[in-house]
């Protein structure tokens, strides 16, 4: 009787142990995919390891690889979603951080500024992360990039030693940018002069003539005592060109910014080498 | 000695049991694992595994369910070849059924679709969701023959008191002549594009034509013909735009019509799950 017991004790334990096996292989099979950045089929197989996992032992591990695969495809919506499973299934305060952490990046990712802002403002409040402040401000100040509020960012960047090389480069970038109202603004005492301010040097001069040729013709039907047709070029021509005039000057500083900051995130994408989203 | 011999045999057992492929990619397993992505809504992956399956063993479930699949991922031309597959199989009337839906949704003629041997049916429920599906493509063929008693015999009231006035829509759709219009700003500019309930381009067309005339007009009178000629070109600009507008707004007025009502009438068929019965979409717990 006893060594019937030992038998099945045994059988037990080694039946337990070889399925153990197959889950680990499995979970190195689909890490495996991901190293080879196959991750259409990384997690086909996490999922499939996922759903034999019937202790959820290694829910954390499977639901992070599932997530960061679909963040590498740029699915982000399911990405914040895996990694959202995967924050439940953390065993630790620091697998905590770190899921926390990337969802914010996903979400500096998507642009969702208030969010991400909402999220660093909670984890700040959170005892367990009272000695990861600097990392929490660092991904701040990356908000702040990615908002477009390069001032805020070298702000929140400037209170991190080890950021200096970004914060240097938000100051950069915020000494090329164009001031938007200041473009309108000379646009409206000269016309043309916000395209030059920008660098469309051709648009300035062309809006220059224009408005020069209709406001000449304009002046000289009232000076012949054609009031009806100076009323007719003055608002359905001139008034147009001059209107036209300020909302290209405007146009122009905010797609020049635009270029800037999309040069600037693109910079950062491919040769900043600290962390990124 | 010998126990331990025998311990030894007994230990290799499970690892013959679990060796390199067979552990997670029994067919069995993978049947679960893909039934389980199904209901997921991972319809992708799904049919991947299914087909993996299918190309093991086939069978008449698999390619049902792979067509399912296409059919829940929008791949109308791929579910329809998966149910035109299986129609004289043991799953044949849900297939012709799945089949009848793909075509619809593909905007295809479904009249030959529907030949008298796809419409024989043992199961009444599917017969009716059969005859129900063919006549909301009737209706949305316009077809005039559609009829209310037909309409009344296969649906619930309020239903076909729906489907009776959808089939007014189609049948008689609410449409601007584009000659019309164009005829009427031709006799009075942006006449055309007020039938064409486009007020605002109606009414500017109709005022900067007639600040143009005018400024023709009186160029001419105060002996300017240089500029005359010059408000006489533009007059002709915006008077013939105006013609030619308005011919187009009628056609864009008739298309914007159409589209709304067939989104309306497929948002309505959309939460009627097309007549058909949700069990033979497969079942999730």
């Amino acid at each position: 009787m006893k060594s019937f017991w030992l038998l099945f004790i045994f059988l037990i334990s080694v039946e337990t142990g070889f399925a153990q096996l197959q889950l680990e292989k499995q979970l190195t099979f689909a890490e495996s995919l991901f190293v080879q950045e196959k991750y259409f089929d990384a997690i086909t197989e996490a999922k499939r390891l996922s759903f034999f996992d019937i202790t959820s032992q290694y829910s954390f591990r499977v639901n992070s690889l599932i997530a960061e695969s679909y963040r590498q495809g740029g699915k982000f919506s399911e990405a914040v979603h895996y990694f959202t499973k995967a924050e439940i299934a953390a065993n630790n305060v620091k697998e905590l951080f770190k899921t926390k952490i990337e969802i914010i990046k996903i979400n500096i990712l998507r642009r969702a500024f208030y969010l991400v802002d909402h999220q660093l403002d909670d984890m700040g409040k959170d005892a367990r992360f009272a000695a990861d402040s600097s990392s929490l401000q660092y991904w701040r100040g990356w908000n702040y990039l990615f908002h477009d509020d390069w001032e805020k960012a070298v702000e929140t960047l400037g209170k991190i030693d080890s950021a200096a090389t970004l914060k240097n480069i938000c100051e950069e970038v915020q000494k090329k940018k164009y001031s938007v109202s200041f473009a309108k603004g000379l646009s409206v005492v000269l016309p043309g002069a916000g395209q030059i301010y920008t660098g469309n040097y051709v648009s300035g001069v062309l809006s220059l003539g224009w408005n020069v040729l209709l406001g000449y013709l304009t002046v000289q039907a009232f000076s012949a005592d054609r009031a009806f047709d100076g009323m007719a070029i003055g608002t359905l021509l001139w008034l147009r060109f001059y209107n036209g005039n300020l909302s290209n000057a405007e146009k122009f500083a905010v797609e020049k910014n635009e270029l800037i900051k999309n040069e600037t995130l693109d910079y950062l994408q491919k040769n900043y080498q600290g962390l990124k989203p | 000695m010998q126990t331990i011999f025998f311990l030894s045999l007994l230990s290799l057992f499970p690892s013959f049991l679990f060796s390199q492929d067979s552990a997670l990619f029994t067919p069995e397993k993978r049947k679960a694992f893909a039934d389980h992505l199904f209901c997921e809504k991972d319809y992708l992956r799904a049919s991947e595994e299914y087909e993996g399956l299918q190309s093991v063993n086939k069978s008449d479930s698999l390619s049902y369910y792979i067509g399912l699949c296409f059919l829940k991922m929008n791949d109308y031309e791929k579910a329809k070849d998966y149910f035109s597959q299986l129609k004289n199989s043991s799953l044949g009337e849900e297939s012709r059924l799945l089949f009848l839906k793909t075509s619809f949704l593909l905007n295809k003629n479904i009249e030959g679709e529907s030949d008298s041997s796809s419409n024989q049916f043992m199961n009444k429920e599917l017969k009716t969701s059969f005859r129900r599906l063919e006549l909301a493509a009737q209706i949305k063929a316009g077809m005039d023959q559609t009829n209310p008693l037909s309409l009344n015999n296969h649906f619930e009231e309020s239903d076909a008191q729906i489907l009776k006035s959808f089939a007014d829509k189609f049948s008689h759709p609410n449409s601007k002549s584009p000659f019309a219009a164009a005829l009427f700003s031709t006799l009075l500019p942006g006449a055309g594009k007020i039938y064409t309930k486009n007020y605002g381009d109606g009414i500017t067309s109709l005022i900067v034509t007639g600040l143009f005339t005018f400024l023709w007009y009186d160029n001419f009178r105060a002996g300017h013909p240089t500029r005359a000629w010059i408000f006489a070109g533009l007059t002709g600009f915006f008077y013939w735009g105006s013609v030619y507008g308005s011919y187009i707004s009628a056609r864009n007025y008739n298309l914007e019509k159409e589209e709304e009502l067939n989104n309306e009438f497929q948002s309505y068929l959309s939460s009627k799950n097309y007549f058909i019965p949700t069990e033979i979409e497969g079942s999730c717990k």
